[in-house]
């Protein structure tokens, strides 16, 4: 019984750690996101009356 | 200019509890938002909490809950005027727009397979959200903020605009082939439409979650945008019947209250809507839902009416069945019993007769007309036997065996019964060994007659089906359980699994059984067993198969 119980293990480890390790990096990368957006205010403000270039982003249709 | 100084002159208005502003100008956008995200909740929670161990609808709750968490991140996009904080929650929706495909992918495998994607297709998944790990935080996702005309807006990025809806088109695709795959597979007819169903809806609720997005993205439109969001409602309707039709999550939900949830969330949502014109549009959609869902409801009474009357047509039957039945059982016992009656006494004024003859009563016998009287008598006793068996079991089946319950020591009953057998064993060529292991008095309280008789039966079996060897009775108790036990273990012929398993019933005998020329009614072990329960044991057989003997356990409460 002990025996198949260690066979059966790391199989549903591999899965369980993926998921584990995945979610750590979700909520590391959300609090990561919330602290250079609203903590250190890492982004740029577009006046621009004519508005950003995009046009190397291929949905946006260049002007 | 500071970002304040920039929303003071763009004059947003400030939110209130997070979802509530006059920067909502689009008229739909509570309802978009409202409808499809609360009743995803309800639907996913309700089949949740009713099967909480099925994968298909843990998938679907993480769907739904990722779904809700977006569409509440979208209405705070709407709602917000704190740049910072648009740019946050713009930014991490990533992740949630991401958890709706995903949770779409585990629910299709659950619901198809009774699984989750396999470790590899965990890894593939894993590394398809690296990018999204790295370059989340960066300008890669949001390029920056849209003040051109106080304009409320991030400007999405490569990660949004090029990666992120790619990948999105890439897991409706591997859903699509996945399904198609399964269905191609299965080939039970309603399994197929079952699987149809569901994937339909789920592909047909990807579609325009994504077209949504896109084409709000594409155009900046993000009002247009929202009508994606209905694709949620529309799944749920297609789950909604997939378990009304099929019974999927192995609920049993009827079309009337799959009517009355959907109505009750419609009817809600409909406070929900800003302007009184825009009701008549929301009204004509809710209209038409209502008549396909009320043609479902109608169709579905009318065939759960046939259904009932047919039941209620056989319960009739049934029921006239049963009284026959009962009425033949009866006749049959009542037949057994008068025939059984009826039998004894001649055959007890057979075989006593014979037995007076044979001892010399009426005159002297000769030697040649001692074999045939031998004969009349052994003759006699079977059949006395043979009755005894029948009338018993006609007692057992209507209930009125009796038993008249005294306290006694069983072990001491077990080896006096030993003691009478043996030399039966010993003609044989048998050897009959009696032991005990009892921890306690070994006192009993049952019927004194009819424990004899069991565990003469069971000794006397063992050394008719015993052509040589040793039976064996052992006698040992477990005081925590109050329970005593007799072992009868002998080294015949054994029985295999099918014979162990039907030995107990009635008119059944061991298929060897004739290979040792035994005769008997096959009722012995039947009413030995019936008695034993009667009185709280019960009698059990094991044996490692043909040839390699029995052991037959009795087992019987302790009394002290």
């Amino acid at each position: 019984m002990i025996y198949n119980v260690r066979i059966a293990l790391p199989n549903m480890n591999k899965v369980f750690a993926l998921r584990i390790l995945f979610f750590t990096l979700v909520v590391f990368s959300i609090f990561t996101i919330y602290h250079s957006k609203v903590v250190q205010r890492d982004y740029e403000v577009f006046m621009n009356p004519e508005g950003p270039d995009t046009s190397d982003y291929f949905l946006i249709e260049s002007e | 200019m500071d970002k304040e100084i920039q929303s003071l002159v763009c004059q947003w208005d400030q939110s209130s509890f997070l979802f509530f502003s006059d920067n909502i100008w689009g008229d739909f956008i509570y309802y978009s938002h409202l409808l499809p995200s609360i009743s995803a909740l309800i639907v996913s929670i309700f089949i949740f909490i009713h099967t909480p161990n099925n994968k298909s609808s843990q998938a679907l709750l993480f769907t739904g809950i990722s779904f809700t968490i977006w569409s509440f991140m979208d209405l705070f996009l709407w709602a917000s005027e704190s740049m910072d904080l648009i740019m946050f929650v713009w930014s991490s929706m990533i992740y949630f727009e991401m958890f709706v495909y995903l949770g779409s992918l585990y629910f299709i495998y659950a619901y198809i397979n009774n699984r989750f994607p396999d470790f590899i297709q965990n890894s593939i998944i894993f590394v398809l959200f690296i990018p999204l790990f790295l370059f989340g935080h960066t300008s890669l996702n949001l390029t920056g903020f849209d003040l051109t005309n106080c304009w409320r807006e991030a400007i999405e990025g490569p990660l949004w605009q090029n990666y992120i809806y790619y990948l999105e088109i890439g897991i409706a695709a591997w859903i699509f082939f996945y399904a198609g795959r399964q269905y191609l597979r299965v080939k039970e007819s309603k399994r197929r439409r079952e699987i149809l169903t569901v994937t339909l809806g789920i592909i047909l609720f990807l579609f325009s979650f994504s077209i949504g997005n896109i084409v709000g993205s594409v155009e900046t439109d993000w009002e247009i945008g929202q009508i994606g969001l209905f694709g949620m409602p529309i799944f749920l309707i297609f789950i909604g019947y997939a378990i009304v039709r099929f019974e999927s999550f192995k609920l049993k939900v009827l079309a009337a209250e799959a009517l009355f949830t959907a109505s009750f969330i419609l009817l809600f949502s409909l406070l929900f809507i800003r302007t009184i014109e825009n009701a008549r549009v929301i009204i004509i959609g809710t209209l038409v839902l209502f008549t396909i869902l009320g043609f479902l409801l109608v169709r579905n009474i009318k065939r759960e009416m046939k259904q009932k009357e047919e039941i209620e047509r056989l319960a009739v039957k049934l029921e006239e069945a049963n009284i026959r039945l009962r009425q033949v059982d009866k006749l049959k016992s009542e037949f057994v019993s008068i025939a059984s009656h009826q039998l004894r006494s001649p055959i007890t004024a057979i075989s006593g007769y014979a037995s007076l003859i044979r001892e010399g009563s009426y005159g002297e016998v000769t030697a040649k007309l001692k074999v045939p009287i031998e004969r009349i008598e052994q003759s006699a006793r079977m059949m006395a036997e043979s009755i005894e068996d029948y009338l018993n079991v006609s007692r057992i089946e209507s209930g009125y065996m009796k038993y008249n319950k005294s306290d006694f020591n069983l072990t001491e009953q077990a080896e006096h019964i030993c003691d009478d057998l043996r030399s039966e064993a010993l003609k044989r060529g048998l050897i009959l060994l009696f032991k005990k292991k009892i921890e306690s008095q070994g006192i009993v309280n049952a019927d004194l007659g009819k424990v004899q008789q069991i565990i003469h039966n069971l000794i006397n079996n063992s050394i008719k089906y015993t052509p040589k060897g040793t039976i064996t009775v052992y006698v040992y108790d477990n005081k925590k359980n109050k329970k005593i036990f007799i072992d009868i273990m002998d080294t015949g012929i054994g029985m295999n699994k099918e014979t162990l398993q039907s030995i107990f019933q009635k008119f059944e005998r061991g298929d060897k059984a004739n290979t040792v020329n035994v005769k008997g009614t096959g009722l012995g072990l039947y009413v030995a067993l019936k008695m034993a329960e009667a009185m709280g044991g019960n009698i059990t057989a094991q044996s490692e198969g043909e040839g390699l003997g029995s052991r037959f356990t009795v087992e019987l409460p302790l009394a002290m």
